[in-house]
């Protein structure tokens, strides 16, 4: 078959896309490619099975974003193997490869003026021997780290000098040895900019204590651009975390551990991260520019890569993975930073019995809810999306993240509610974790759309039209192969695929696939009369076919999936005049666009014979 | 370049002749459909105040809602509202109930 789609004058498969375009692989010019659009971002599952936002995404912007640069070693001689470069207090002696104390009843101190006064430092040092007392700290100028280290071990510590003299620092009755003094900056590049905040440990921690603001700042953002930030907040108390002036537009205040992603458009060139009330440890910021958002979506839901076309479509539920801005009722309780579908820790663990999670969301009974649900472990049935009472909403959940699907409710009761997990009825699980909530104004589902404050969100529509030319497209004879899956069986309107002449504002000249709104794939040709029904054929389009249209004079052909289709009725043979354009909607219109998964389509400039035409179709 | 714009009509019935009169394209059974690449979310009347509900779903307060009827629009290729829109635009300095997704009002209104 490969060799088949060798002939095509016009072949596409998923493989390659661009800023607003799908490339052809034949021609190898830009002659047969589509142009693409969709005006809003997306998320498709990628390649590893994760849910990201579809769009053109620029390097990594933070430097040292997880705090974990080092500037080179700073002590010098401190595995002591000589008994030099070392200011020697009182009791302190080197040899045999340590620094040795003996007690001296007063503190003394091992020295070395390496620090710079307001640079953060790891310090690291073992203690190998101790008959008595302790290593009372060590000083960075006058600030002490690594307070009343009593036993044998290596012990790390970070801290903000305030002077140049390093100090070991051992107590009146200190008597031991010490040995591998490493010392060595903390964000040595001066990346990030601090005001009541410290770097240790890998993160970022804010330094207050009920009162005022600390924050920690990158001189990294351009003015108007649009970025994608992300971060983690490791521990908290109290208060908030906003990020401060290079958003516009946006409130964004999260109070909980967890993973947080922010799509932003800077309004000054500040990256600034502030805290509130007891603070917050902070790690792995991360901005990336978005460039584009025109960008098709290669889609592995189904396990291979297939450019998916949707239609516009609305997310009703708010905070679709915030779920503790949800209700708890009858003893719910949930809890953050599980591991989600998207890679992050964003999921909630829901626990209870005999009570729902649940959101106002004012829905209606004919709407179509979707959320990603796991257990904690093994397998067991809850009731999702919808009220207990419903009967189509009692799944099988296993440990393994799965997207469930209720495609409207069975009772009024509680119909107007999203019910993320309902607990009631024949659940038979205590616990489940849970992660993007949906409710769609569609009969059936489209792709995740994230609403991460108290706004619904619309995904745009997709186009991809306008590809061919006279010289590609036969207009006296010619096949056109299309392998695709729907969205839906029925679809609310009627979706098209068009083979047409470029300026025809009627039917004339087309050719057209057409996915009805009652199911069936009709096609249709027209030269200069009426529209003439070819073939009208009922297809499930919720599985993936292998079509193939022949159009000729009086040699119209339709295979579906190896099988020839009969004629529709006696139609009038079409003649066509200048066929040049190829387009998923009608006549490259963007109207009535075609929706769905497609692995293929190709343009033959010959009618291809019936073995042919079985063999490019046989699934 | 893609503009956003938050309009408030008198009634439902208001938008929707406001929206049918934008581009569009007649199939061949008769049915008319956009042929333009806008994206026009109908949000209608939008919650003042949340109504409350017990766990079986029922209304204990209803919903207070807003006497005007929204529709959020992601013009493509637009850079001034269509005739007879701009009398119902609203300026918000947020993004408002609803938004598209990964494309600012704030930084994209018309």
């Amino acid at each position: 078959m490969s060799n088949l789609l060798e002939k095509a004058s016009i072949l596409t498969t998923p493989t390659a896309y661009g800023n607003g375009v799908v490339n052809s692989i034949i021609p190898n010019t830009a002659d047969g490619d589509f142009q693409f659009s969709r005006n809003s971002f997306a998320t498709r599952v990628n390649e590893n099975g994760l849910i990201e936002t579809q769009s053109n995404e620029g390097p990594e912007e933070v430097q040292n974003g997880n705090f974990s640069e080092l500037g080179a070693e700073e002590s010098i001689n401190g595995n002591f193997e000589t008994d030099s470069d070392w200011i020697k207090e009182s009791g302190w002696t080197i040899s045999g490869g340590t620094a040795n104390r003996t007690n001296t009843g007063t503190f003394t101190a091992l020295q070395q003026n390496i620090l710079t006064s307001g640079k953060t430092y790891k310090v690291t040092f073992t203690i190998d021997s101790i008959t008595s007392g302790k290593v009372y700290g060590i000083r960075l100028g006058s600030n002490y780290i690594l307070r009343d280290e009593s036993t044998t071990g290596t012990y790390t510590g970070y801290g903000t000098a305030n002077g140049s003299t390093l100090s070991i620092m051992g107590n009146q009755t200190f008597s031991g040895s010490i040995d591998n003094v490493s010392v060595k900056q903390v964000d040595p590049n001066d990346n990030w900019g601090k005001n009541n905040a410290n770097i240790s440990n890998g993160y970022f921690e804010m330094l207050i204590d009920g009162a005022g603001t600390a924050s920690i700042t990158q001189n990294i953002l351009t003015i108007g651009r649009n970025y994608i930030l992300k971060f983690e907040i490791l521990e908290y108390t109290s208060g908030l975390v906003g990020v401060s002036s290079a958003v516009s537009g946006v409130g964004f205040y999260p109070n909980a551990v967890g993973s947080f992603t922010l799509n932003f458009v800077a309004a000054q060139s500040i990256l600034s991260l502030v805290g509130t009330e007891f603070g917050f440890k902070i790690d792995n910021i991360s901005i990336i520019e978005v460039i584009q958002s025109d960008i098709p979506r290669i889609d592995y839901t189904n396990g291979c890569g297939e450019l998916l076309l949707e239609p516009a479509s609305t997310n009703l539920v708010t905070y679709s993975e915030d779920f503790s801005q949800w209700t708890f009722g009858g003893g719910i309780t949930v809890e953050s930073g599980y591991l989600a579908p998207d890679g992050s820790n964003s999921a909630y663990r829901v626990s209870g019995s005999g009570g729902a999670l649940s959101f106002a969301a004012s829905a209606t009974q004919t709407q179509t809810r979707t959320i990603y649900a796991k257990t904690v472990s093994g397998t067991g049935q809850a009731h999702l999306c919808s009220y207990f009472g419903n009967t189509n909403n009692l799944f099988t959940i296993t440990d393994q993240w799965q997207r469930f699907e209720v495609n409207g409710t069975t009772t009024p009761t509680g119909s107007a509610t999203f019910y993320g997990v309902d607990f009631r009825g024949s659940t038979n699980l205590s616990e489940i974790i849970v992660w993007g909530a949906q409710l769609e104004d569609l009969t059936y589902a489209t792709s995740y759309i994230p609403t991460t404050s108290g706004s619904t969100v619309t995904r745009a529509a997709e186009t991809l039209n306008n590809a061919g030319n006279s010289d590609l497209i036969n207009s006296t004879e010619g096949t056109l192969y299309l392998e695709t899956k729907g969205l839906v069986d029925i679809p609310q309107a009627s979706r098209y695929i068009s083979l047409s002449k470029n300026g025809e504002t009627s039917f004339n000249n087309s050719l057209v696939i057409q996915q009805r709104n009652n199911g069936f794939l009709r096609i249709y040709a027209n030269d200069t009369g009426t529209v003439d029904i070819q073939f009208n054929v009922n297809v499930d389009f919720t599985q993936n076919h292998k079509i193939a249209v022949v159009y000729k004079l009086n040699g119209y052909k339709l295979f579906i999936d190896g099988v020839a289709q009969n004629l529709f009725g006696t139609p009038t043979q079409a003649v066509f005049s200048g066929l040049d354009n190829l387009s998923f909607d009608l006549r490259g219109s963007s109207s009535s666009a075609w929706t769905g998964n497609i692995k293929c389509v190709a343009v033959f400039k010959e009618a291809l014979s019936d073995t042919e035409l079985a063999s490019l179709t046989t699934i | 370049m893609k503009f956003i714009g938050k309009y408030e009509f008198n009634s439902l019935e208001q938008a929707e002749s406001k929206i049918n009169a934008l581009p569009s394209i007649v199939d061949e059974d008769g049915n008319s459909h956009p042929a333009h690449r806008h994206t026009i979310v109908k949000i209608g009347f939008i919650v003042i105040e949340n109504g409350t509900y017990n766990e079986e779903g029922d209304v204990l307060t209803e919903p207070v809602l807003n006497d005007k009827y929204s529709v959020d629009v992601l013009w493509n290729n637009l850079e001034s509202h269509p005739y007879g829109w701009a009398s119902y635009s609203i300026d918000l300095d947020n993004e408002g109930s609803h938004s598209f997704l990964g494309v600012s009002y704030t930084n994209n209104k018309l």
